[in-house]
C-alpha cells in the first residue's frame, strides 16, 4: 500500500491525505469493534450496518481492497453468515494494521 | 471569488475532505454534523453555498433543504445536495428545493464535481435547477442499500399513516421529527416546527410539566410515561413519552405520542353526567315508591274517618286539610317519578285545549291577581299523552309563572298547530311530522341568561330554602321529553318569560274524559286483597267493606293461592300487589290463572306502570292502578272490571 500513490490518485496532497487517513482509521476501528460485538451477540443487522459504514468510507478514500472485503462482509451478514463476517473482520484488521504502520513509520 | 460555505454531513471524513478542498480554493468553510447544528449556525451565518448530506441523523437533508428554502433570508443560497444513495434511489432534489445534487463516490471524482458545482453557483444565481445528478456515472447501485431504502420508506409510510401524532425530541427538547398527524395537531408547518423547542408549543404553565415528562423517561426505560393532557389549538391532547434506545444516539432521544382526546373526554363527561342523572332517577323512584305506600295508608285512614263524620264536626276541616297535604305529597312523588321518566301510565288521545282550560281555571282560582288570556286554536290536533302528567306539566308552569308575578300580572296561553314543514326549519331534534305548540307567557320578573341555562336542571331553584324544590321544571322537562316533544324557554330579566312546548300530534280520536259523580259506587261482590303490607291490608279491607264488598286478604303469594283455591267460586276479583317478597306478583298471577282462566285481576303497585306490569297485563290482567289511590279511584276501577263481568 503506497500512501503517496493513493494520494496522487485522488489528486490530494499527501499531508491532507494523511489527515483523512487518520479519520478513516479512527472511524473504521470503531466500526470494527461494533462488528465484533455484533458477531458476539449474533446481531446480523448491527453487523450489516457496520460493514456498510466501513465500505462507504473505504470507497471514498479509494481503498479498493478494504472496500471489497467490507462488501463481502455486508453480504454475509445479510445472509446470516456470521462466520464469513468474522473472517472479514480479521482481514480488514490486518490491512488497517499495515496502514497504521506506514503512518508511524512516517513519524 | 471567495465564498462563504457551510458543509453539513455526519461523516467526519467528508467534512475533513471538503474543508481541505474548499479552504485550499480560498473559501471560508464552516461545518455542521447534523441538521440541528446547521439550523443553529444558520441563525447568524448566511452562507453563499451549502453542501448538504441527504442521510443524516435527526433532521434529514431533505427536510433541512425544505426548511432552508422557506427561510426568507436564505433565499439566495445555492444548495448542493450530496447523496450517498443516488444510484439506488432517485433523488428528486428539485422537489425539495436544492439546486443540484452530487453523488458521493470516490474522492477524486467528487473533487471534480464539487469544484464544478461551485463554479456553476457563481454563474447562475436563480433557482434554476439542473435535472440530473452529477457523478452518477462514477458509481453503481448497491443491492443492499436498495433494500435498506425500501425498508426505510416502509416505516415512513407507517408513521405517516398513524392517526396519533409522533414526534422525536432530542434531550434538549428540540423537535427533529414530526409525522403528518403531529403536524396537523400542532398546527405549525413542518419547516418551522423542526428544530424548534417542543416545550414552547404549550402554555407557560405547562412548560415545567412537559420538561418533567421528558426527563422522566430516564427512570422508565422502555415504557410509556404518563398520559397527561394539555390543551393545544383548542383541542385536548394527551401526551405520552417513550425513550428511544439506539446506538446511534448516545444521548437518549425521546418519542412523544400525541392523541386528540377531546371527543373522548366530552363523552366521558357526559356519560358521567348521564350516570349521575340515572342514579338520581333510581333513587327518586325508590323513595317515591316507599312514600306512595305511606300515603296510601294515610289517605285511606283519612277517607275512612271522613266517612264517619259530617262537615259540621270540629275535626272535619282538619281532616280535609291533612287530605289535601297528602295529595300534595303524592304529587311531589309523582314529580320525582316523572323526572325519573318512569312515569308513563295511561296514554290516550286528548284535546290539549281542554286540559289547558281546566288546569288554568283551577290555577286562576288560587291567584285572582293574575289575568289569564287564552287563545286556543279551534281545530287543534289531538295529542297522545298521559293526561295526568300533562296536567302536572301545566300546573308546574302556571305556578312558576305565578311565582314570577308576585304582585299579579298577565298570563297568556296560546295553542296552535305546527305542520311538518314548519318543524324542519327549527333547530330542535324533533322527528318530522305535525306538532301541537303550547306557549305560556308571563309578565313576571324574567330570568337572566345564567339562570336560563340551568332552568331545567334538577334541584336548581332560585327560590329560597324551603320554598322551591328545584324539581318542578326538571320533571316538566322529563315528561315532555318522554312524550317525544320539545320544550323551549325565552326570557329577559324584567321582561317576562315564555315557555314553548311542542308535542307530537296524534291521528287518533279524542276520548272525552267522563266526569263521574262524587258518590262512591257500591257492589256486592267478593274481593281478594293481596298485599304484603299490614297497614295496606287493614285500610283496604275496611274501605272495601264500607263500600259493600266482602273482603278476603292474603299477605303473600303463597297465601293468596291457598285462599283462592279454597274460595275460588265466590271470589269475583283479586287485587294483586305486584311488588312482594318471596313470590313475585307476576308468578302469583300465573298460578291463579291456572286455577281459574277466567279470573279477574286488578294489579296494584306503588310504582308507575313499567315493563313488568305491562307484561302481566298482557297475560290477561284486567287493569292497573297506582298507589296512592283514593277510594273513588279504586271503587271506579273495581266497578269497571266487575261491570264487564256482569255483562257476559
Amino acid at each position: 500500500m503506497n500512501l503517496k500513490k493513493l494520494a496522487e490518485n485522488l489528486g490530494i496532497e499527501e499531508n491532507e491525505f494523511s489527515e483523512l487517513m487518520a479519520i478513516f482509521l479512527e472511524k473504521s476501528s470503531s466500526d470494527l469493534s461494533k462488528m465484533q460485538s455484533a458477531i458476539d451477540e449474533g446481531d446480523t443487522d448491527k453487523a450489516m450496518t457496520a460493514a456498510h459504514s466501513i465500505k462507504g468510507t473505504a470507497a471514498t478514500l479509494g481503498l479498493k481492497e478494504i472496500c471489497e472485503v467490507a462488501k463481502r462482509m455486508e453480504t454475509n451478514a445479510y445472509q446470516n453468515n456470521l462466520d464469513g463476517v468474522a473472517e472479514g473482520v480479521r482481514t480488514i484488521k490486518e490491512k488497517m494494521d499495515v496502514i497504521a504502520q506506514i503512518f508511524t513509520a512516517k513519524g | 471569488m471567495k465564498k462563504k460555505i457551510l458543509v453539513v454531513d455526519n461523516h467526519p471524513l467528508i467534512l475533513k475532505f471538503m474543508t481541505q478542498l474548499l479552504e485550499k480554493e480560498g473559501h471560508q468553510v464552516i461545518t455542521a454534523e447534523d441538521g440541528l447544528s446547521a439550523l443553529d449556525i444558520l441563525k447568524t451565518y448566511i452562507p453563499d453555498v451549502i453542501f448538504m448530506d441527504l442521510i443524516m441523523p435527526n433532521i434529514t437533508g431533505e427536510k433541512l433543504c425544505q426548511i432552508i428554502r422557506r427561510m426568507p433570508n436564505l433565499k439566495e443560497v445555492y444548495l448542493i445536495v450530496l447523496s450517498a444513495i443516488a444510484a439506488e434511489q432517485e433523488v428528486n432534489f428539485a422537489a425539495f428545493g436544492a439546486n443540484t445534487c452530487i453523488a458521493k463516490g470516490p474522492l477524486d471524482k467528487m473533487k471534480e464535481h464539487v469544484l464544478a458545482a461551485l463554479d456553476e453557483s457563481g454563474r447562475s444565481h436563480s433557482t434554476v435547477l439542473e435535472g440530473r445528478v452529477i457523478g452518477l456515472e462514477d458509481i453503481y447501485p448497491r443491492h443492499i442499500t436498495k433494500e435498506l431504502l425500501i425498508v426505510k420508506r416502509h416505516f415512513e409510510a407507517i408513521l405517516s399513516a398513524m392517526s396519533e401524532g409522533i414526534l422525536e425530541i432530542t434531550p434538549g427538547t428540540r423537535i427533529v421529527y414530526a409525522n403528518p398527524s403531529a403536524i396537523a395537531l400542532i398546527g405549525i408547518p413542518e419547516e418551522r416546527l423542526l428544530g424548534s423547542d417542543f416545550t414552547e408549543l404549550f402554555k407557560k404553565e405547562d412548560h415545567q410539566m412537559v420538561k418533567d415528562l421528558v426527563m422522566a423517561t430516564d427512570d422508565h426505560p422502555q415504557s410509556i410515561v404518563g398520559e397527561h393532557t394539555v390543551v393545544l389549538n383548542g383541542r385536548e391532547i394527551s401526551l405520552s413519552v417513550l425513550p428511544i434506545h439506539s446506538e446511534q444516539h448516545k444521548d437518549k432521544e425521546v418519542i412523544v405520542i400525541l392523541n386528540d382526546v377531546t371527543e373522548r373526554k366530552w363523552i366521558e363527561a357526559h356519560l358521567l353526567q348521564a350516570q349521575k342523572i340515572e342514579a338520581i332517577g333510581t333513587l327518586a323512584g325508590g323513595i317515591a315508591h316507599d312514600f306512595n305506600n305511606l300515603f296510601m295508608v294515610v289517605q285511606g285512614n283519612i277517607s275512612l274517618m271522613l266517612l264517619d263524620i259530617n262537615p259540621s264536626h270540629p275535626h272535619y276541616e282538619m281532616l280535609r286539610s291533612i287530605e289535601s297535604k297528602v295529595q300534595s305529597g303524592s304529587k311531589l312523588t309523582s314529580q320525582l317519578l316523572g323526572y325519573a321518566r318512569k312515569g308513563r301510565y295511561e296514554i290516550k288521545a286528548v284535546q290539549l285545549n281542554q286540559l289547558v282550560e281546566e288546569i288554568s281555571n283551577t290555577f286562576g282560582r288560587t291567584r285572582k291577581d293574575i289575568s289569564i288570556h287564552r287563545e286556543l286554536a279551534k281545530d287543534l290536533f289531538p295529542i297522545e299523552v298521559d293526561q295526568e302528567q300533562i296536567e302536572q306539566v301545566l300546573m308546574n308552569l302556571f305556578v312558576n309563572a305565578g311565582d314570577a308575578m308576585t304582585r299579579g300580572g298577565d298570563l297568556f296561553l296560546k295553542t296552535t298547530n305546527v305542520r311538518g314543514e314548519e318543524i324542519v326549519s327549527k333547530p330542535y331534534d324533533l322527528k318530522p311530522g305535525d306538532y301541537v305548540l303550547l306557549s305560556i307567557t308571563d309578565t313576571g320578573i324574567g330570568m337572566d341568561s345564567k339562570t336560563l341555562e340551568r332552568v331545567f336542571e334538577p334541584f336548581f331553584t332560585t327560590k329560597e330554602l324551603g320554598r322551591g324544590t328545584g324539581l318542578g321544571l326538571a320533571s316538566v322537562y322529563g315528561i315532555i321529553k318522554g312524550h317525544n316533544g320539545h320544550i323551549d324557554v325565552e326570557s329577559k330579566k324584567g321582561n317576562g318569560t315564555t315557555f314553548k312546548i311542542y308535542l307530537p300530534a296524534s291521528g287518533r280520536k279524542v276520548q272525552k274524559t267522563v266526569k263521574t259523580a262524587d258518590s262512591l259506587i257500591e257492589g256486592t261482590k267478593t274481593i281478594l286483597l293481596v298485599d304484603d303490607e299490614e297497614m295496606v291490608l287493614n285500610v283496604g279491607r275496611r274501605f272495601l267493606k264500607v263500600t259493600g264488598y266482602r273482603v278476603l286478604t292474603a299477605r303473600d303469594g303463597r297465601e293468596a293461592i291457598e285462599v283462592y283455591e279454597k274460595y275460588k267460586d265466590s271470589i269475583d276479583l283479586v287485587l294483586l300487589d305486584i311488588v312482594m317478597p318471596n313470590m313475585k306478583g307476576g308468578e302469583v298471577f300465573d298460578r291463579l290463572k291456572e286455577i281459574n282462566p277466567e279470573i279477574k285481576v286488578l294489579l296494584v303497585s306503588g310504582y308507575s306502570i313499567d315493563g313488568e306490569a305491562t307484561k302481566i297485563l298482557e297475560r290477561g290482567c284486567n287493569g292497573f292502578i297506582q298507589k296512592p289511590f283514593d277510594m273513588k279511584q279504586l271503587s271506579e276501577a273495581i266497578r269497571t272490571i266487575l261491570k264487564n263481568d256482569s255483562n257476559e
